[in-house]
């Protein structure tokens, strides 16, 4: 079955192929390391953060 | 020293009003809490801020909930750290050495004249992107990984003043 495969075919298969794994592992590793996207801004939650839980233990300022 | 009479909004107030808040039984978003805390962990400013806030904190309890927030902050950190140290390792390594493996044998496939001409040229310039693109996806999550590192150490220092803090304004001194 493999008898009619040259050598060069058996080597640039396997090039290949360990080329695509390596790629693959390296597409994986970059989706990984992106930041999350982020449904609110920072200043979003600063602005809605519960102050009214404070109102007798710290003085914070109303509005923004 | 003495604190303001009224605190800004930013984020180190508002994460002393989420820890109120989760004191008496409210939730709170956990991806908005960890913000905060990321925001307040890895800002000066704002580490300053929130050490004063709980001095000035009338609730003795105040300090305490904000430092086990932290710790638990710094736990999370922990364990993504690690997450991202067993990817690199593991996947990481495993891809750069493999990119590595097969640009060197399309190398000597090449020089032994098993491949040759533009398939020879393709699989060379083929594995060589895939070493470097190994290389590339493997700093980037090494970054991430040193961001986790830094970012807990300073959420365990950060609780330990407040505690500090939290003791001291107690004292009402």
């Amino acid at each position: 079955m493999f008898e009619a495969m040259g050598l060069e075919t058996v080597i640039v298969s396997t090039i290949v192929g360990a080329c695509a794994l390596s790629f693959g592992a390296s597409a994986y590793l970059f989706l990984r390391a992106r930041p999350a996207a982020e449904a609110k801004t920072l200043d979003e939650i600063v602005k809605n953060a519960p102050y009214h839980r404070l109102h007798n233990v710290l003085k914070v300022e109303a509005g923004s | 020293m003495k604190a303001p009479l009224k605190f800004k909004r930013r984020p180190a107030t508002a994460l002393v009003a989420m820890a109120n808040s989760l004191s008496m039984g409210d939730p709170i978003p956990k991806g908005d809490l960890s913000r905060i805390i990321g925001a307040v962990v890895s800002d000066r400013a704002e580490r300053a801020a929130l050490l004063a806030a709980i001095r000035a904190a009338n609730d003795p309890d105040c300090g305490l909930a904000v430092a086990d927030l932290l710790t638990a902050f710094a736990t999370e950190a922990a364990e993504a750290e690690a997450q991202a140290r067993d990817a690199d390792q593991v996947i990481g390594q495993w891809a750069q050495r493999l990119a590595a493996g097969a640009l060197l044998a399309s190398f000597g496939a090449a020089i032994a004249g098993t491949v040759t001409g533009g398939l020879a040229f393709g699989l060379i310039l083929l594995s060589f992107s895939g070493f470097i693109f190994a290389t590339a996806s493997r700093i980037g999550g090494r970054v991430k990984m040193r961001h986790r590192a830094q970012e807990r150490d300073s959420a365990e220092t950060l609780a330990r003043h407040v505690l500090e803090a939290g003791k001291l304004g107690a004292d009402g001194k």
